[in-house]
């Protein structure tokens, strides 16, 4: 499933345009804990949190996550953003919370590879 | 494949740039051709070691050194120390305060992470003086 | 389980006279840390009064710093003197200030400079530091080792101020904890040169007295952390330390 496909069927908004929306979104992973996301999502995943300090870029590159979407209308810091603009990591958000987030996105067929 | 080694910096508490060395280190992994998924390991481990160190060191120094057998990084910290290093190493230990764990960090999975992720690991530790983390990650033939 | 730690044990600073002004703690710090040494002995001649400063500068730097001083001998050898903490470096100072005549020639010496972190210049050393100072090769290696610390024979290889240069040979009874060839003289060629004396650990510096200087010979520390105490296990060899030749 293409990220951009995601993006319009759930209507988040991209914080950060011009990174790069047209990759290949391979599964999601929920957490709020740096080394548990460092420990188990996999490449190409989403991450659904509520972080929005600088730390979650640096997380995101290394692992090599398709993008953050950050839930109950939260917003990225300044540096953050600024970061993922560097990085090109994709940066959504959305009111929604990481219950209803995550259900309509396993709602729309997205399961883990 | 020539063997290159190199160093970063690790400032205390300095948040800001958390996870420039295992980036950095991942950049020169992959202009060196190394194979994707050993790369994802030391960037984990790196990562993790990183981490401690900013979270509860004073200060300390990353050097890697990667030959054709392997890539070895070892930190060196210049304090506090770790009182018991079997502690240290179960998953879900953390001594972080916290100000620490509402940014996400001290789930106590970081030395953890980094066993699990390498091939040898040696923790050394001298209370008042510092700890010294070492990894090694293994290259098979061929990468 | 014992890791390898890169060590540059004979580093001079601007308070040298013989050394270049460009010689300060934060230049010598930050030359060392782009090499990736992990531990630094600060030498000066006849001196300390450079250790505390460079070492809060290293730590910063992740590097450990061990308070050194190259004193020299009244029969003209050079002797490391590497101390576990300031006070016991600054009990060897006193010792070797009370027995150390003269007064510095900035013309025909040099400058010896003292500096603060931010290089601003806080005084010049008036001592005469390239002087000899009236103590005895064997009153040196006692004393290093009534102040707890380690005794090195300096560059052994080299004729001018080593100790079998000056002396001819090392005199029987004198402890040393090692001998320090310097990065003059390959490993092949030292133990040709001397063979005899492989029964004393040996190390190599690199006896820095320009920046660019600064690790052109390391050697290898194996030990679990880079502290003082390590060192000296590594240096005897003991409970699974030891030193890289």
């Amino acid at each position: 499933m293409k990220l951009q496909e995601i993006i319009d069927s759930l209507s988040l908004k991209v914080e950060n345009p011009s990174a790069d929306l047209s990759r290949e979104v391979t599964g999601a992973y929920v957490s709020d804990m740096m080394s548990d996301v460092m420990g188990n999502a996999k490449d190409g995943f989403l991450w659904i949190t509520i972080q929005v300090h600088l730390n979650i870029i640096a997380v995101a590159s290394l692992k090599n996550l398709s993008g953050i979407i950050l839930v109950n209308n939260r917003v990225p810091a300044e540096d953050t953003l600024k970061k993922a603009i560097e990085e090109n990591i994709p940066i959504m958000t959305t009111p929604l919370s990481a219950f209803d987030l995550v259900g309509r996105l396993y709602g729309l067929g997205l399961r883990c590879r | 494949m020539p063997c290159s080694e190199g160093v970063f910096f690790l400032t205390g508490k300095d948040f800001k740039n958390a996870g420039a060395a295992s980036s950095s280190l991942k950049g020169i992994l992959e202009g060196m051709g190394i194979p994707a998924a050993t790369i994802r390991r030391v960037a984990i481990a790196a990562f993790e070691a990183e981490m401690n160190t900013i979270i509860y060191a004073v200060a300390g120094m990353m050097n890697y050194f990667i030959t054709s057998e392997m890539i070895k990084i070892r930190i060196q910290d210049m304090g506090p120390g770790i009182p018991d290093i079997d502690q240290a190493m179960k998953e879900g230990y953390s001594t972080a305060p916290d100000y620490i764990r509402e940014m996400g960090f001290g789930s106590g999975m970081g030395l953890p992470n980094i066993k699990r992720n390498a091939d040898v690991l040696t923790v050394n530790s001298i209370l008042g003086e510092g700890t010294t983390v070492e990894f090694i990650i293994n290259l098979t033939p061929g990468d | 389980m014992p890791v390898e730690f890169r060590a540059d044990l004979h580093i001079h600073t601007c308070l040298s006279p013989c050394s270049e002004l460009s010689m300060t703690p934060s230049r010598i710090v930050e030359r060392a840390a782009s090499l990736g040494i992990n531990i630094m002995a600060v030498c000066d001649h006849n001196t300390v009064e450079h250790v505390e400063v460079t070492a809060e500068i290293a730590k910063k730097r992740g590097i450990s710093v061990i308070a050194g001083i190259e004193i020299n001998s009244s029969e003209e050898v050079h002797i490391l003197g590497l101390f576990e903490n300031m006070a016991d470096a600054l009990s060897m100072q006193t010792v070797v200030y009370e027995n150390l005549p003269g007064e510095n020639n900035e013309d025909a010496f040099g400058m010896q400079v003292l500096v603060n972190e931010s290089e601003e210049v806080l005084g010049f050393n008036k001592r005469l530091l390239i002087g000899a100072t009236e103590l005895s090769v064997n009153s040196i290696v006692e004393l290093i080792h009534g102040f707890n610390g380690l005794a090195v024979a300096s560059h052994i290889d080299r004729e001018g101020f080593g100790i079998i240069g000056q002396l001819g040979f090392i005199p029987e009874g004198i402890e040393f904890d090692a001998l320090e060839i310097s990065y003059r003289t390959g490993r092949a060629k030292a133990h040709e040169m001397f063979g005899p004396y492989s029964h004393i650990p040996w190390i190599t510096s690199s006896d820095a007295h320009s920046l660019d200087d600064i690790g052109r010979s390391t050697t290898w520390f194996v030990m679990e952390h880079s502290t003082f105490e390590e060192m000296r296990l590594a240096l005897k060899g003991t409970e699974g330390r030891k030193v890289i030749f």
